[in-house]
């Protein structure tokens, strides 16, 4: 007997196949990326995305947009870019009486997919602009608070921190994307891909497969999906291992380690859990889901000490160590 | 155990929920579960104790160990293994371990797990309730006999090799194998049986009338507390019966010359000769040979006296050892010539028994003065590779007497000089013993005589502290001190702001090498090179 559950599930997977299917017209390969910035898309976060410059970053985000029926919108961080050029100003207008008055003109966060990108580029004063919009899904200028569109999904950029004239992300502002997803250098095949695809004549088209209320309903099922208690403790365990005073800590995450992920750390494990369940047609969410989920979900959300940082620690490598002893339970 | 009531509450299979058909695949596979960990553990845990009774086995066949602490160790043995055992029966493991097994196992991603918790907290919902039916019908589907066989560990072949060498040691009688069932009678009771046999032989002692009766009495009671005594540490029996031989021949050796006499001298009491019964008392048997000699000579015994010293002389033959054989044989002969009443066969046996003990004296003072020499002869030796000469210059040096002055000197009583100098050797001469001499001097020429030892010396010195009082003086003051000083000092003494002020502007303008006029310079430098370093 077929239940409106099933059904639901059903239309979860098919609209979510259509999607990556449409992205995979364009993006070579990365479908864990792919994945990952739907999972952040249906969770309702955004998407860091890491990675030198060249390998197809800003082309994702470019045919997100393209495949959702949403409104776009691309900001080129640079040093000289300032908080109004994002958010939006208020201007003098007059009107045809001659009355001037101040009328606010939105920035391009006004839309529901913003590309921010190479973030790390600007200041961190602007880049400070984007995390009442990211958090609150509202812009406040002056004396009044702008509520932005939904769904406001906010795909950033960046390349690796040691590359010249960027600025690190504040620690509050990390901690509000989703997921950070590395992007790798194509291997042999997806390169020869890439260049079969963009030097001929002619881009390949993809179409819009997916709107905002469709999205919507998506979101609504994935929430819908029940997690045990045990898997969900599994989760918080999990998250805090990385506090360098949690009983749960590694060592290394104690030598290392300044602060741990926060309890959004932990939501993004339950919410991408309960995502890849229903892609994998499952009603429960399991360990080897919040496995999955732990280095992009953490990665980003773990601060270094000062002896982490002087020794180039890499947080994955943390992480790794935290899963590997971590009991998926303690029956 | 509330699994347990949930699966006994499941009865008709129909009419089942999703959640008890979950319930009742766990059960089922907890108990495959159980019956292989139970097998697969006890069998480690009894493997492992196993080494309990063959170590006891092999420490058994090399020395045996009382009964009582066999049977100790092999009850507390049993009593572990069945503590063991029984700890292992009533544990189990839950059904959350189970369902994660299962999980694990069937690859089902937390499937069961998840069902069995929403279950056991009792949430519903349309979700859950779909969640829980189709985890029923995975569980449904599981092989379990493929997932969760029977096996019986490999470990098992050697626990059946244990057993088979644990049964052989102690139960089937081999050569090489030494079994509990087979143990020797123990040491105590060879100590009791002997105790008995030691009564007897108190009664035989306190019975012979050469030997005073308390005297008998205290050797029988000194023997009884050394059995005893040896009881509680001697583990073999033939290391005790070793060991009591020892102490009678140690028994025998000690006492026999002195009860030889005293019985001699008792039994020729009634005979007359004061003389000779005085000599023997004395051990004197220089004169002991010339009474007997004279009584030899007499020969008017009664009938009575006759059968006493023939009676007499057979009982000291008798109690003569090895060593005294040719004794032995004379005593033996003279009380034969007594019984056949011929006169000059009975002088002649008393003529050798009389020869007899001067030979002993003879040989008991050739002994004595070969050791003596001996023992001189290393101290000769021993004086000449010390070096004496350098000895004496020392000795000189110091204004002591010399090793020669000491050895001529007269040892004084109490003098202790002549054992810390090592040189003693004529201190113990004869008759004139010194207090550290002790029983060592015995062999020397003389120490036949009575020798009274007094009490031993006693240096009664006090160590007392001696406190000096060191005065802090300038030239005390290490290089150690000076080299801690600037690590101690809170502050530096030197003013190093003043150092600048101290050169005037003069001065440092007449070292400055340019302001130096052409004639001078060369004056300049003489002067720098005589006041200037060598």
């Amino acid at each position: 007997m077929i239940t409106d559950i099933d059904k639901q599930i059903e239309t979860f997977q098919r609209q979510f196949a259509l999607v990556a299917n449409e992205m995979a017209k364009r993006i070579v390969g990365y479908q864990d990326i792919v994945e990952g910035v739907l999972i952040s898309l249906l969770a309702d976060g955004h998407v860091l995305l890491e990675g030198i410059p060249g390998l197809g970053k800003t082309k994702l985000v470019h045919t997100l947009s393209d495949v959702l029926h949403l409104k776009f919108a691309r900001i080129q961080f640079t040093p000289d870019l300032m908080p109004a050029d994002i958010t939006g100003t208020n201007v003098v207008q007059e009107t045809k009486q001659g009355e001037k008055h101040f009328e606010f003109q939105p920035g391009p966060l006004f839309s529901n997919i913003v590309l921010a990108d190479e973030i790390n580029r600007a200041t961190p004063k602007t880049q400070s602009a984007l995390l009442e919009a990211m958090q609150e899904k509202s812009v406040s200028i002056g004396t009044r608070t702008y509520q932005l569109d939904h769904p406001f999904f906010v795909l950033a950029t960046q390349n690796p921190l040691e590359m010249e004239g960027t600025y690190p992300l504040p620690e509050a502002q990390l901690d509000r994307f989703f997921l950070k997803l590395k992007v790798a250098y194509p291997d042999m095949e997806s390169l020869h891909q890439i260049l079969d695809r963009t030097t001929q004549l002619g881009e390949p088209e993809v179409e819009r497969v997916l709107t905002g209320e469709q999205l919507a309903d998506m979101r609504k099922t994935a929430l819908a999906v029940p997690i045990a208690k045990p898997i969900q403790e599994y989760a918080i365990r999990l998250t805090l291992a990385t506090h360098p005073d949690s009983p749960y800590a590694e060592p290394l995450v104690r030598k290392y380690v300044r602060y741990g992920a926060s309890p959004r750390g932990a939501q993004a494990l339950v919410l991408g859990g309960k995502i890849r369940a229903l892609l994998a047609n499952r009603l429960h969410v399991s360990c080897e889901d919040i496995r999955q989920l732990t280095l992009p979900a953490l990665r980003h959300r773990v601060l270094l000490n000062f002896e982490g940082e002087a020794e180039q620690i890499n947080t994955d490598m943390l992480l790794e160590a935290v899963l590997a002893n971590t009991p998926e339970s303690l029956t | 155990m509330k699994y347990c009531y949930e699966a006994f509450m499941i009865k008709n299979p129909l009419s089942v929920t999703d959640g008890e058909r979950v319930v009742q695949t766990l059960s089922h596979v907890e108990s495959r579960c159980r019956r292989n960990s139970l097998t697969r553990e006890w069998l480690t845990g009894f493997t492992l104790s196993l080494v309990v009774p063959i170590v006891l086995s092999a420490w058994y066949k090399l020395s045996p160990v009382p009964w009582v602490a066999v049977v100790t160790v092999l009850s507390l043995w049993f009593a572990t293994l069945v503590a063991y055992a029984s700890w292992m029966f009533l544990r189990r493991k839950s059904l959350s371990s189970i369902a994660v097994a299962v999980d694990e196992k069937a690859a089902l991603d937390g499937e069961l797990t998840t069902a069995y918790w929403f279950y056991r907290k009792g949430f519903s919902s349309a979700w859950i309730d779909l969640q829980r039916g189709r985890a029923a019908r995975s569980a449904e589907m599981l092989d379990l006999t493929q997932l969760f066989p029977y096996s019986v560990p490999k470990s098992s072949r050697l626990t059946v090799a244990l057993l088979a060498l644990c049964f052989i040691l102690n139960l089937i009688p081999l050569s090489w194998t030494r079994g509990w069932l087979q143990a020797d009678p123990l040491v105590s009771d060879v100590v009791a049986q002997n105790l008995v046999n030691l009564d007897e032989a108190r009664q035989i002692l306190s019975q012979a009338e050469f030997i005073d009766g308390l005297e008998a009495v205290q050797l029988s009671e000194d023997f009884r507390e050394q059995l005893i005594q040896r009881q509680l540490s001697v583990h073999d029996e033939v290391e005790f019966r070793e060991m009591r031989l020892t102490e009678e021949n140690w028994s025998l050796d000690s006492d026999l010359m002195e009860a030889l006499m005293k019985g001699m001298a008792e039994s020729l009491d009634g005979i007359g000769s004061d003389a000779l019964v005085e000599a023997l008392q004395r051990k004197d048997f220089e004169m002991a040979a010339r009474e007997l000699r004279d009584l030899a000579q007499e020969l008017d015994f009664t009938e009575a006296e006759l059968e006493s010293l023939k009676q007499t002389l057979n009982e000291l033959a008798e109690m003569s050892s090895d060593e005294l054989e040719a004794l032995a044989e004379e005593l033996t002969e003279a009380a034969g010539q007594l019984s056949e009443g011929n006169d000059a066969a009975m002088q002649h046996a008393f003529e050798q028994l009389a020869e007899d003990l001067e030979q002993m004296i003879r040989e008991q003072q050739r002994d004595e003065l070969r050791e003596a020499a001996a023992q001189r002869l290393d101290q000769l030796e021993q004086a000449a590779q010390s070096g004496q000469g350098s000895n004496d210059e020392q000795q000189l040096a110091s204004g002591e007497p010399s090793t020669e002055d000491q050895m001529t000197a007269t040892p004084q009583e109490g003098d202790t000089t002549g054992s810390q100098t090592g040189a003693p050797m004529e201190t113990g001469g004869p008759g004139v013993p010194t207090d550290e001499q002790g029983q060592g001097d015995l062999s020397a020429p003389g120490a036949g005589d009575i020798i009274e030892y007094g009490s031993p010396t006693s240096l009664e010195v006090e160590l007392l502290p001696e406190i000096l009082e060191v005065q802090p003086q300038p030239s005390d003051q290490s290089d150690d001190r000076l080299v801690d000083q600037p690590s101690q000092a809170s502050h530096s003494k030197l003013q190093y702001e003043e150092i600048g002020s101290m050169i005037s502007y003069q001065d440092s303008e007449m070292l400055d090498a340019d302001s130096i006029p052409w004639l001078y310079r060369d004056l300049v430098k003489q002067y720098f090179q005589a006041v200037g370093p060598r």
